[in-house]
């Protein structure tokens, strides 16, 4: 990994399956069946299709920086939610570094990560803190 | 009417424990090889963080009801901020507490008027603070 300020990490990217809302249904304990039936969606007016719970799109998030920094320990995540992802989406996460520091014998590594998907952009925007 | 009566209203709180099999459900559910080895295969996934909301002694709609805010008007989770102090390990059982903060009165044009609650959790182990989350929900009225 190329440790300069501006420089672009690889980018990650996952195929939203059915399954995976089921199992995040089951992981929070959510009966919400905007993740599971797509009546309940169009009944709210947010289109035809489920929608994926927001820790998940958090965790790809995540996911990103460890695919990256394998080592690292993350120190510090803000997370903006702009919009929602669907089943069958395509989630992409890119982003670059906004800043590198040394903290006794370590790199403080400071990224601006998006979350976007084949229709739409900007819909998970983070900022991380992590130590390399 | 919002209940903006419950600044510093403090939840029940609760406790949760990860095991392998929760977590190995995160990483499959996310994408991740659950047979590819880590560097420390009693840590787990940093989003424990936001697991944690279901072990705030209330179910969200419990809350929501407290509020008396009706969730058919859209709730929506704006933000999350969250501080790792230390790593989550499986097997170990982990405290939740929290509380709502403030309220936030605002206009937009995509959705009119609408509150934000903020509220916070802190998540401990053994007295230990692992995690502090801060969340701000936007409520459309």
């Amino acid at each position: 990994m190329n440790l300069k300020i501006g420089h672009r990490i690889n980018q990650w990217s996952h195929h939203v399956r059915q399954e995976d809302l089921n199992s995040w249904s089951k992981i929070l304990n959510d009966p919400n069946p905007i993740h599971f039936d797509a009546n309940a969606v169009k009944k709210i007016g947010q289109g035809d299709k489920c929608i994926n719970q927001g820790p998940a799109n958090i965790a790809y998030i995540i996911n990103t920086i460890f695919y990256n920094f394998p080592k690292c320990k993350i120190l510090k995540i803000k997370n903006r939610l702009n919009g929602n992802v669907f089943v069958n989406d395509l989630v992409t996460v890119s982003g670059k570094i906004t800043n590198i520091s040394n903290k006794n014998e370590s790199i403080i590594i400071k990224l601006l990560l998006n979350l976007s998907t084949q229709d739409n952009n900007s819909l998970v925007v983070s900022e991380v803190e992590l130590i390399e | 009417m919002l209940n903006k009566d419950l600044i510093n209203h403090k939840f029940p709180g609760g406790t949760f424990t990860i095991d392998e099999e929760i977590n190995n459900l995160i990483k499959l559910s996310t994408g991740l090889d659950i047979n590819k080895k880590t560097l420390n295969e009693d840590i787990a996934h940093p989003i424990f963080s936001m697991v944690a909301l279901n072990s705030i002694g209330y179910t969200l709609e419990e809350l929501f009801n407290l509020l008396n805010y009706d969730v058919r008007k859209g709730p929506m989770l704006g933000e999350c901020e969250f501080n790792l102090l230390d790593n989550f390990n499986l097997d170990r059982n982990y405290k939740v507490n929290g509380y709502i903060e403030s309220f936030e009165s605002k206009v937009s044009k995509k959705i009119g008027n609408f509150d934000i609650m903020n509220f916070k959790l802190e998540i401990t182990f053994k007295n230990m603070i692992v995690s502090k989350i801060n969340y701000k929900w936007i409520l459309p009225i």
